[in-house]
């Protein structure tokens, strides 16, 4: 399973991402939530319902961690989930993002030691993910940041974008070899702001066969996981 | 400045070459280049050229003096502007009605692909719209190992079409825009064709050449202490103080008195330049009029034209005419419907939506028009139904 955090519907099919688009894709409704929040959605996610109000709560969001058994991992006996929001989330990894996304506002670094770092810890995740699911588990979730991490200050600067989803494509082309079958969720898209990039009202989904899900809630993938595991 | 549309298939090639003409032309600001370039070698993946348009775009947003739809970029010659028309009926909309000038075509065809409808139809949009300066980029040569034989028949072909419709273009050029071959630098793959690169080919073209007559068609009049001054765009020639002037439609004539613009008087005003004039004796003329010397201008109640509708067009029916700040009435008779892919003519007395065709127009008064290309203000004109364009077309 890929989540692929900030990926928008609309650039998949821009740029042609044909990994991406999988068997059947569409958009996600997560109108349920405020705010498209990233640790509130994918919580919702693996848990299968609507925690905005619970993890609202928590004083640091990104520190909110689920317990294993309240996502559907528990369904599984083995499992790995790599820097999950909500979960195994990397908080001191991704914390040098946000030092320099907020120092680009302030003036004390540039938007290429922003990307440079994104992309370092993209690498870094692309390896462990390909490690992990060389390995005997029976569902591997590897989320990503780039699109989203990069999006925030480039989401208007298509020619980026344009190498960011293709190399986000090929990460999926290569994670499709090794698996019977792949989820992709994205737990919101982009809308450009300028140079820059918001949160969008949809996510994204695709998976590697023909199935109709029209708009899913994202609260939806629990039973289509928990489903996939029974047969 | 010089302007250049781009037109074609929409799967061969333009985002893609536009991309390439402001990389290697410079014209992409380094920084921005910079910020891309990194992020592609970390990624180790080619910048797509055809996403850089988009990246200027951006750059360009609050700079409200700056038309999105133009990139610009220059060569060693001169400055271009490259009217970008996202569709071709958004281009022709903005042809007729004055919105998009270009003074040369660059036609894109797929060499792999070959000749398709829309090549065609574009191409004929190109002659309904007056445009002599054409120039063929066959693309994508890198795709076929930059085969001269394929080349050729691509070449033979679009040439027989283009002569078809009355259009002969001036260079018919071999190029990669993915790679820049024959774009603004010789391609060292194709060593075979010895013609100009694209941009060479753009810069061996001559401006277009002023009309030497002066026209200025009345927009408004203004009353500045106590007299009677006539504002309007110098559209062509140039007009002195003491000269004599003309007035379409009144068969009266005046000296020019003063020549006035926001920040004081001239002596002279030379096209293109808005100013107003007070003249000497008043002809007490209203918006519509046009003030004229030199070559007469031609009045006429009746025109047949090509037309191109944006709106279904009847035999019988009654429409708004306007050519410039002329408006009158009209009846319009159609003739036959164009296939521009065919170029098969049908006989017709309805025109579709964005169907061509051949149409009568009966007008309840005379306006003034000069040939398009000779003075395209004067020679281009739209059909209005209460107030919405339906079509249009230009004068031969």
């Amino acid at each position: 399973m890929l989540g692929l955090d900030g990926l928008e519907y609309h650039y998949v099919e821009e740029f042609g991402c044909k990994n991406l688009m999988q068997k059947s894709y569409g958009m996600t409704d997560i109108s349920e939530f405020k705010e498209p929040r990233t640790v509130v959605i994918w919580s919702s996610f693996l848990a299968g319902k609507n925690l905005e109000e619970r993890v609202l709560k928590e004083k640091e969001l990104w520190s909110f961690k689920l317990k294993p058994e309240e996502t559907f991992f528990s369904k599984f006996e083995k499992w790995e989930a790599l820097d999950v929001p909500g979960f195994t989330y990397n908080v001191e990894m991704h914390k040098r993002e946000r030092e320099l996304l907020k120092g680009f506002f302030e003036k004390k670094n540039t938007i290429e030691d922003y990307d440079k770092v994104a992309l370092e810890d993209y690498k870094k995740m692309k390896e462990e993910f390909f490690e992990a699911i060389g390995k005997d588990y029976e569902i591997v979730m590897g989320y990503f940041a780039l699109a989203d991490v990069i999006g925030h200050l480039s989401f208007g600067v298509k020619a980026k974008m344009k190498l960011i989803y293709e190399e986000l494509d090929s990460l999926a082309r290569e994670a499709r070899e090794y698996a019977d079958d792949m989820l992709i969720v994205s737990d919101h898209g982009m809308k450009a702001v300028g140079r820059f990039g918001d949160h969008s009202d949809h996510g994204f989904w695709s998976i590697g066969r023909e199935l109709d899900l029209g708009r899913p809630r994202i609260t939806y993938f629990y039973r289509l996981i928990e489903g996939l595991r029974k047969a | 400045m010089f302007n250049v549309v781009i037109v074609g298939h929409v799967d061969h090639g333009k985002s893609t070459l536009i991309g390439r003409l402001l990389y290697d032309s410079g014209s992409v600001p380094e920084e921005k280049l910079k910020e891309i370039r990194e992020v592609s070698d970390s990624l180790g993946r080619e910048v797509e050229f055809s996403y850089l348009v988009d990246a200027l775009e951006e750059e360009r947003k609050g700079e409200m003096t700056i038309e999105t739809t133009r990139t610009f970029f220059k060569s060693r010659k001169r400055d271009y502007s490259i009217i970008d028309a996202p569709g071709h009926l958004e281009f022709l909309k903005n042809m007729i009605t004055g919105a998009s000038q270009a003074d040369a075509s660059i036609l894109i065809v797929d060499v792999a692909k070959g000749v398709e409808e829309q090549t065609k139809r574009h191409a004929y949009l190109l002659r309904l719209l007056g445009m002599e300066k054409v120039v063929v980029a066959i693309n994508k040569m890198d795709l076929v190992g930059n085969d001269q034989r394929r080349f050729e028949e691509v070449k033979d072909d679009i040439s027989s079409y283009l002569r078809t419709v009355g259009l002969n273009p001036l260079f018919v050029i071999p190029i990669s825009a993915y790679l820049g071959d024959n774009v603004i630098g010789r391609s060292e793959s194709m060593r075979w064709y010895k013609g100009p690169t694209l941009v060479e080919a753009l810069d061996s073209m001559p401006e277009r050449a002023g009309y030497p007559y002066f026209r200025m068609p009345v927009q408004d009049v203004y009353l500045v202490r106590g007299e009677r001054v006539y504002v309007g765009n110098v559209i062509s020639g140039r007009v002195r103080k003491g000269d004599e002037v003309h007035v379409t439609g009144s068969g009266k004539s005046a000296r020019v008195e003063k020549i006035i613009v926001l920040d004081g008087e001239l002596e002279e005003a030379r096209a293109p330049k808005g100013i107003g004039i007070s003249l000497d004796p008043d002809p007490m003329i209203g918006r519509g009029s046009i003030l004229w010397n030199g070559k007469g201008l031609k009045g006429v109640k009746t025109i047949e034209s090509t037309v191109f509708c944006t709106e279904e067009l009847k035999s019988g029916e009654e429409l708004e005419f306007s050519c410039s700040v002329q408006e009158a009435g009209c009846k319009v008779e159609v003739f036959e419907r164009i296939d521009p892919i065919s170029l098969k003519r049908r006989e017709s007395e309805v025109l579709g939506a964005n169907e061509i065709g051949r149409i009568g127009i009966r007008l309840d008064k005379e306006v003034f028009v000069e040939s398009f290309k000779e003075l395209p203000e004067l020679g281009r004109f739209v059909l209005r139904r209460k107030g919405m364009i339906v079509g249009g077309g230009i004068i031969r």
